[in-house]
């Protein structure tokens, strides 16, 4: 199994560096040159010309490339060409605000998406289940932000019991991270929570009509054990697979909770990068979000080994 | 001189119409007083009412629509970044209300008659956060920090003109100049005019900090303490400012501002009304507009600036190449229903890139709208059947409900827009006019207040090297006029050549104006004291909290 | 009188899926003896699975619906097993009556051991520890007849060919030595060499502990090797109840004697195998009468129109046919 995960951590080197050369290209790909875009109002062409040798971006496209990862292979991911911040603090500023949202998010919607989705399967085709599925199928319908701005309209405009946006950091301030905290996880689980009662409730369904549950039952074992001990165990493992999924497209997703409750996180950063075409900065992140991705399909992949023993530990399936 | 005087008055009662019509009450004229010693009677009489009122402590938080850099030779949006002038640095001069130049670090000046050169006398008693004396030593050292072309300072071609500043004695130096240039005092309130002190310039050759200049370099009435990168600027009092309140103690009243970068207006709107904001800097979209102003314990009030908006149109490319289309276009608008649909009414109409307020401004004529007569000449220019063309628009303010309007409103005309936005980088970089790639069709601006001296602000519109001149247009005539204007010291010749290039520039219609929208801000009830200048600067030096 | 051990009175269940409800089990009666070998014959879709798994109700009610009748155990009217209570239902299976199911690969839970899922069922039904329970697993699993069944404990069903799950099955379904065993096609799903291996262990098992069985199969042949005595089903209906000897030697039913033929010989060459003209009625729309006269080969006039009842016709031969009971002289209800 180590080498298993060895070999897993050590694809991460090809696949990012393929990432990052699409990065690279598409962000070159955008219309609008970074040298125009930083100078103030009016420049002649000369100063245009500086400004676009300060920053590079006079070599060839491979050229500017190879500069970039020749930093990066030397520990140095570069500096903002708008702000002069290192990216390296850029990113370490910013990670932990979307990891937690993440997180907690992530927390949130399994704590309340699991149960609710075996209730679903168990109470299937009873009013129950058709009001907790309309209720789902709802939650995914609406969209983060708006989801988000109703909250906030709620809880800070006219209730005053939460702030409206901004982020303290949890080390300096634990019952104000979660303060801030709770509208936007509340805001970004939902979706998440639909989804997963909705995988919960069909894995489980799914499951429920194998022959094993049958045989289980034949045995005389007791309805609750044979959901939570034969079933759930099986179903999760689709389950997971949905969950990791969505992590995914959480951080991309992000961006836009962390600008409706302004938390200063690397959704946010990376688009705001994107618009002021900050290089350094896009790539830098860029590449983070990848290394994060893949590690987290590892621990997924690791977890799938635990859970079905079906995946032997050489990585492939019976 | 008469009729500088008589503008002078009439823009002076324009102003304070204006500032009556927002709604305004007392307060809005004390911070004039207590912000410049040139503040006029009409000011001080506020100021006796509030001066029992003042509350000194307290953090203001207010919004700010996008990033801002810290670094003021770094600047992108010569007004739109002006909010670290409000916090961190303090000009040379400012310009108030009306349009004028004002003194503040620099507190006269005399221009030679060849306009070569020009004395100023500094403030005394003015000292940089570090702690050291604002003297003549330390603003040449600046300067010639600013004048080195390896600095490539982004206002270097503004004060490119000066050849070098001396120290005449203590507080006084001397900018010699290359030839004469008019408008050099009213760049004077921009960034170049921010006095920088040598240490922070020296940290700066040396380490790149970006910040050095807000933490240790400025003069102003805040100090940064915390930068975080497109999210928020947190600033603390500076217990050495060098103005003074009314209570006879320095300014600021408040112990600090944040910033809070917000983007969308909505958010920003529940923000303020949820109490996590004092104020928001701008709002312009009608819908956020008339939420705020039915909330309660809201002020919106609209501010003496003005964002003037204007299409420009590609003239290197067809259709607008040819002067009859561009003539068509000018009928094509319906510049009062925008008035009365985007700045709800609250516009005022110019016919050139101007504002009546200001001393150069030139009366003209408003075009009514007129598809049937746009139509006519778009057949005899060749489009009998109308045409297709592009209209490009930033995706922020206003500007899309703007160009939607545009666009039903030149339909009639016989032109088919079709409507393309994009973010503010691209947008500005495409139609640079240093990219020889710029597609064809129209742009739209909004020129956020007209700058105060008209060379600037002809040349940011129509100057042969200024990354705004998005229409190419570059006319030999009107350019030499723009080189005599921008030597020209007395105000009435100068009127005379800009009369001249209003006139070629409505000859050959190279833009196309729409109006000149009011802009606004949102202001809780007991924020107090927060002043907008018109050199686009939103200035917390008088500001006070009323809680 | 040999001892009763099930009895099945009157059992008639449906289905009920989106409002509509369709009948499957028409008044079902028999017996299970104790210690016997009892078979159930039928094609696909004759009900003969529906009934083994009433016996248990495995089937989940709804959408199962018990339309009538009862199935005491050792024939006690007090213990009706359809009116169990869960908690009596749950102490029932597996410590009573046991089932083993066709498809061992996917019968047994692919994320628990086997060994695990033994013991459980052993935890389940007797007051012992988890290291007891292991450790007659362990042996249960050597009864069956696998190898090593120290190691095979700890496997996973996935590493264990279709032959060995079976066993493993058989592990499972005996461990707490239930009165009957209900194997219901326990062979269809394997080669034919492991299927002997399979019914050989399942009758030595039955030998040594005087179990009772029964065989759900559509396999004559399984039938004719193991079975006592059999039960043919058709269309949710007993059709026939004989000796095996008496069944294959002289069926009394048309549809019997079709199944008989239908079996291909070793022995005899043919060129076209023999098959029962027409299909096994739909039962949302059973025939009027007997519910094989349209695909009878002697149907009469009063075959159509007129269902016959299940009439013993000689010594524990009992059949539903009126061609039957006239050729024995005791048809009821002419």
């Amino acid at each position: 199994m180590a080498t298993q995960i060895v070999k897993k951590l050590l694809s991460i080197i090809p696949l990012v560096l393929i990432i990052s050369i699409i990065m690279f290209a598409l962000i070159n790909m955008l219309p609008g040159d970074a040298a125009l875009a930083l100078l103030g109002d009016s420049g002649t062409l000369e100063q245009v010309e500086q400004m676009r040798e300060e920053l590079g971006l006079n070599d060839s496209m491979p050229a500017q490339y190879w500069n970039w990862l020749k930093g990066v292979l030397q520990g140095d991911l570069g500096d903002s060409m708008f702000t002069g911040q290192p990216v390296i603090d850029r990113i370490t500023e910013r990670m932990p605000v979307t990891f937690e949202l993440i997180l907690l998010s992530v927390v949130f919607a399994t704590i309340i998406g699991v149960p609710l989705g075996i209730v679903c399967a168990v109470k299937r085709n009873h009013m129950s289940d058709y009001i907790l599925s309309a209720v789902s199928m709802v939650g995914v319908a609406m969209p983060a932000f708006w989801v988000g701005m109703l909250l906030i309209i709620l809880f800070s405009t006219k209730l005053h019991l939460l702030p409206a946006s901004g982020y303290v950091p949890f080390f300096e301030d634990p019952l104000g991270n979660l303060k801030t905290m709770v509208l936007p996880v509340f805001a970004t689980g939902i979706a998440l929570t639909a989804t997963i009662v909705r995988q919960t409730r069909s894995a489980m369904l799914d499951v429920l009509g194998q022959d094993y549950m049958m045989t289980a039952k034949s045995k005389g074992v007791k309805y609750r054990v044979q959901l939570f001990r034969h079933a759930l165990k099986n179903a999760l493992i689709p389950v997971i697979t949905a969950i990791s999924m969505q992590i995914a497209g959480m951080i991309g997703g992000s961006v836009v909770i962390e600008t409706v409750f302004l938390l200063p996180g690397m959704g946010k950063s990376m688009v705001d990068a994107i618009f002021q075409r900050d290089y350094p900065i896009v790539m830098g992140e860029a590449l983070v979000i990848a290394v994060f991705i893949i590690l987290l399909n590892t621990l997924v992949d690791v977890i799938y080994i635990f859970i079905d023993p079906r995946i032997s530990h050489s990585g492939k399936r019976k | 001189m008469k009729k500088k005087l008589a503008v002078f008055m009439a823009s002076l009662m324009l102003a304070l119409s204006l500032t009556a019509c927002g709604g305004s009450s007392a307060e809005s004229s004390s911070q004039a007083g207590a912000a410049s010693q040139a503040s006029s009677a009409a000011s001080s009489e506020g100021t006796a009412e509030t001066t029992g009122g003042i509350k000194r402590g307290g953090v203001l938080v207010t919004s700010r629509v996008g990033v801002t850099p810290l670094n003021p030779i770094k600047y992108i949006a010569m007004q739109g970044d002006k909010i670290i002038e409000g916090l961190f640095f303090d000009s040379l001069v400012n310009i108030n209300e009306n349009m004028e130049v004002e003194p503040f670090l620099a507190e006269s000046w005399t221009i030679s008659d060849d306009g070569l050169t020009i004395d100023m006398k500094l403030k005394e008693g003015v000292h940089y956060f570090d702690g050291t004396e604002m003297t003549a030593e330390t603003v040449k050292y600046c300067w010639d920090w600013y004048l080195d072309p390896n600095t490539a300072a982004n206002f270097y071609t503004l004060i490119s003109d000066v050849t070098s500043v001396d120290v005449v004695d203590d507080y006084t130096i001397r900018f010699n100049f290359s030839q004469p240039n008019a408008g050099f005092i009213e760049t004077l309130s921009y960034q170049a005019g921010y006095v920088l002190s040598p240490a922070s310039i020296d940290k700066y050759k040396e380490t790149g900090d970006e910040e050095v200049f807000a933490r240790e370099g400025g003069t102003g009435a805040f100090i940064l303490t915390e930068n975080v990168d497109g999210v928020s600027v947190t600033a603390e009092k500076n217990p050495n400012y060098h103005v003074m309140g009314e209570d006879g103690q320095p300014l600021p009243y408040l112990d600090g501002v944040r910033v809070n970068i917000i983007g969308d207006e909505a958010v920003a709107a529940s923000n303020l009304m949820s109490g996590d904001l004092d104020m928001i800097d701008v709002v312009t979209q009608p819908a956020v507009v008339t939420q705020l102003q039915a909330a309660e314990g809201i002020d919106v009030r609209i501010n003496a600036p003005r964002e003037i908006f204007f299409l420009y149109m590609n003239m290197e490319q067809e259709p607008f190449d040819d002067p009859l289309v561009r003539q068509a276009m000018c009928y094509a608008v319906n510049r009062e229903e925008l008035n009365q649909v985007v700045s709800m009414g609250e516009g005022i109409q110019t016919p050139w890139v101007t504002l009546p307020t200001q001393w150069y401004y030139t009366d003209g004529e408003i075009i009514e709208y007129n598809p049937e007569k746009a139509k006519e000449l778009l057949a005899e220019a060749g489009y009998p059947d109308g045409v297709d063309v592009e209209l490009h628009y930033g995706t922020f303010g206003v500007l899309q409900q703007e160009c939607e309007l545009v666009q039903a409103q030149a339909a009639e005309a016989g032109f088919n827009i079709s409507l393309v936005g994009m973010d503010g980088a691209t947008l500005k970089s495409t139609w640079a006019l240093q990219n020889p790639d710029a597609p064809a069709g129209m742009r739209i601006q909004n020129n956020i207040v007209p700058k105060s001296d008209p060379y600037t602000q002809m040349e940011y519109v129509f100057g042969e090297n200024a990354i705004q001149n998005c229409s190419r247009w570059i006319d030999p005539e009107y350019q030499e006029l723009l080189l005599q204007v921008k030597q020209t010291f007395d105000h009435d010749e100068a009127q005379v050549l800009l009369d001249r290039m209003q006139e070629i520039g409505l000859e050959q219609m190279p833009i196309v104006v729409l109006q000149a929208g009011p802009r606004r801000s949102a202001l809780a009830d007991h924020t107090m004291g927060v002043y907008f200048d018109c050199d686009a600067s939103m200035n917390f030096r008088a500001a006070w909290l009323n809680k | 009188m040999k001892d009763i051990l099930i009895q099945v009175k009157n059992l008639s269940t449906a289905f009920r899926e989106e409002g509509r409800v369709t009948q499957i089990l028409y008044d079902v009666n028999f017996n299970i003896y104790k210690g016997e070998v009892l078979g159930i014959v039928g094609e696909s879709g004759s009900g003969k699975s529906v009934t083994s798994k009433t016996l248990m109700r495995l089937i989940p009610e709804p959408p199962a619906q018990i339309l009538g009748g009862e199935v005491l155990f050792e024939g006690d009217p007090n213990q009706n097993v359809l009116k169990y209570t869960e908690n009596q239902m749950c102490s029932f299976r597996g410590e009573k009556v046991a089932m083993i199911f066709q498809e061992p690969m996917t019968s047994l839970n692919p994320v628990l051991t086997c060994g695990y899922q033994i013991s459980e069922a052993l935890l389940l039904h007797q007051k012992i520890t988890k290291a007891e329970a292991k450790r007659r697993a362990i042996h249960m699993l050597k009864m069956v007849g696998i190898q090593s069944p120290e190691s095979r404990y700890n496997c996973y069903p996935h590493e264990l060919s279709g032959g060995m799950r079976q066993r493993v099955m058989i592990a499972m379904a005996l461990c707490c030595s239930p009165e009957l065993l209900i194997a219901d096609e326990p062979t269809t799903a394997l080669d034919p060499t492991i299927q002997a291996q399979i019914l050989e262990l399942i009758g030595d098992l039955q030998k040594k502990n005087g179990m009772t069985v029964m065989y759900i199969t559509h396999d004559l042949g399984v039938v004719a090797e193991t079975c006592q005595r059999a039960i043919v089903m058709y269309a949710g209906r007993i059709m026939e109840v004989a000796k095996v000897t008496d069944l294959f030697r002289s069926p009394a039913h048309p549809y019997t004697e079709g199944l008989m033929k239908a079996m291909p010989k070793l022995h005899e060459k043919c060129d076209r195998l023999y098959n029962i003209e027409g299909n096994v009625p739909n039962f949302a729309q059973m025939p009027q009468g007997c519910a094989f006269h349209d695909r009878c080969p002697d149907c009469m006039e009063i075959c159509k129109t007129q269902q016959p009842q299940l009439v013993e016709i000689g010594e524990e031969h009992q059949v539903r046919c009126w061609k039957a009971q006239q050729a024995a002289g005791c048809a009821q209800g002419v």
